[in-house]
């Protein structure tokens, strides 16, 4: 089967975001939600009413299964939908409406990370492909603010009582405990502490700013990477929510990309990632080995290569396999991926922030 | 519609400030608290695990979240599926490192 008729069959749609009543990247990010929390075990954990936080829910128990299995077909569909490109605002809709309930009926199933994942792709399911998703920018602006707010009104966050507590005793996180020593009595404590409230401010506030929002992408890249790194945790699959969240910040151009480049090794990287077609391949007319030719002007070199990524969903779908596949074969070796998730993401992190302005 | 589910989160943080739980108003990591849980029925301690097989949660080990939501799951649990029961509940806790407490649950 050649390259042509592979895009053009059935089974390939999971992998096309073009042409759909979504945002390519809107519709990207959603396929990865559904299918982080299909990887931690939603179906499993879609079930009757266990301890609902509205007590008349309990009458669903009055009919056992029904209600489980009910949600269970049709989450089932919904992904389906979803995956290969059918109603899929609706099936936004019906996902992360189907998540939130799930929560609803069981208190013991209350988690942020589950959370955020049914209210991104409910939004997701609201916005349309003519706007920008600004139900996803004050969602995600409110995650901060609400976050930061529950700190401010907490003594313990302002005396460093949290932060021992949790680093030194809860973790005996080595970096704090070393550190710590230097310091005058909770010192450390109170620095990270005041670090973590004011960026979490500072973040949900930059986020309402359309002048502020790329900065404030990157300070929640780079504010949960210095959290990784310091605690080696994704508090459950709440970071890695968040970064396929921040997808929906991406402008992804409607129209082809004009490309060219006289490498044949790049252009075998470049053309793999192109699953939805988009890349025009054009003759080369200067001493660069990639070019990528905009409405603005043009790219040249890594500026273009790094544009080229950003603008193809396929590459991030390569991360999230990777990471997927890295934390199957690392069950064992969790330092091992440790070091390996810190050396990739600094690494990519330094690759693309934008030490230029660029209009892009 | 959409609106609306944001007025609504922004309405629960706003009255999550009112409550000692912290349940829908985004705050994951706000403080840690180390807890033990004590079930008796009968005059019989459950172990944790078949507590935690209980509850539906953990009963043992660190909250990483308002222990208050844990208070909750407990009453909400004995005052419901295991009234019957009588169970005697107690919880002994050190929030972010403070002195130890003891909760029990309230008939």
């Amino acid at each position: 089967m050649d390259i042509k008729t592979l895009r053009s069959s059935f089974w390939f749609r999971p992998f096309q975001f073009e042409g759909t009543a979504m945002h390519a990247n809107i519709l990207l990010m959603c396929k990865l939600l559904v299918l982080l929390v299909v990887a931690h075990h939603i179906f499993i954990k879609i079930g009757d009413p266990f301890l609902p936080f509205i007590d008349a829910l309990d009458y669903f128990n009055e009919f056992p299964g029904v209600l489980k299995y009910s949600l269970r077909a049709l989450f089932a569909v919904g992904v389906f939908l979803l995956l290969f490109n059918y109603f899929v605002r609706t099936a936004a809709i019906l996902l992360g409406s189907i998540i939130i309930f799930n929560i609803v009926i069981s208190i013991p199933d209350f988690y942020n990370h589950t959370l955020i994942c049914g209210c991104a792709l409910f939004l997701a399911g609201l916005t349309n492909n003519q706007n920008p998703p600004y139900l996803l920018i004050i969602q995600l602006s409110l995650v901060y603010i609400g976050a930061s707010a529950n700190k401010f009104i907490d003594p313990d966050w302002w005396s460093g009582a949290f932060m021992h507590n949790w680093l030194a005793e809860a973790r005996e996180n080595p970096f704090y405990l070393t550190v710590s020593k230097w310091m005058p009595e909770l010192i450390l404590a109170k620095i990270l502490s005041w670090f973590a409230m004011f960026s979490e401010l500072l973040i949900g506030c930059l986020l309402l700013v359309k002048k502020y929002r790329r900065f404030a992408v990157w300070t929640i890249l780079i504010f949960h990477g210095l959290l990784f790194t310091l605690t080696a945790s994704r508090f459950g699959h709440f970071v890695e929510s968040l970064f396929i969240i921040l997808i929906a910040f991406l402008s992804i151009p409607k129209e082809n990309l004009q490309i060219a480049s006289n490498l044949n090794r790049i252009k075998k990287l470049v053309s793999f990632f192109d699953w939805d077609n988009k890349l025009r391949w054009n003759k080369l007319d200067s001493k660069a080995w990639l070019e990528l030719r905009t409405e603005t002007g043009q790219l040249k070199n890594h500026a273009a290569f790094k544009k080229i990524l950003l603008s193809l969903p396929s590459f991030f779908c390569v991360l999230f396999a990777i990471d997927v596949l890295l934390i199957l074969l690392t069950e064992e070796l969790r330092e091992v991926r440790y070091l390996i998730n810190l050396v990739f993401m600094w690494t990519a992190i330094v690759y693309f922030f934008p030490f230029t302005r660029s209009k892009n | 519609m959409g609106i609306i589910f944001i007025a609504i989160q922004f309405g629960l943080v706003i009255y999550a400030k009112f409550i000692p739980e912290r349940f829908f108003c985004w705050a994951p990591y706000d403080s840690h608290t180390k807890f033990e849980t004590i079930v008796k029925i009968n005059d019989q301690t459950l172990t944790p695990e078949e507590a935690a097989s209980r509850y539906g949660y953990k009963m043992k080990g660190w909250e990483q979240r308002s222990i208050n939501n844990v208070f909750m799951l407990i009453e909400q649990y004995e005052h419901s599926y295991g009234k019957e029961d009588q169970a005697n509940v107690k919880m002994i806790y050190s929030t972010n490192g403070h002195p130890e407490q003891i909760w029990t649950l309230k008939p």
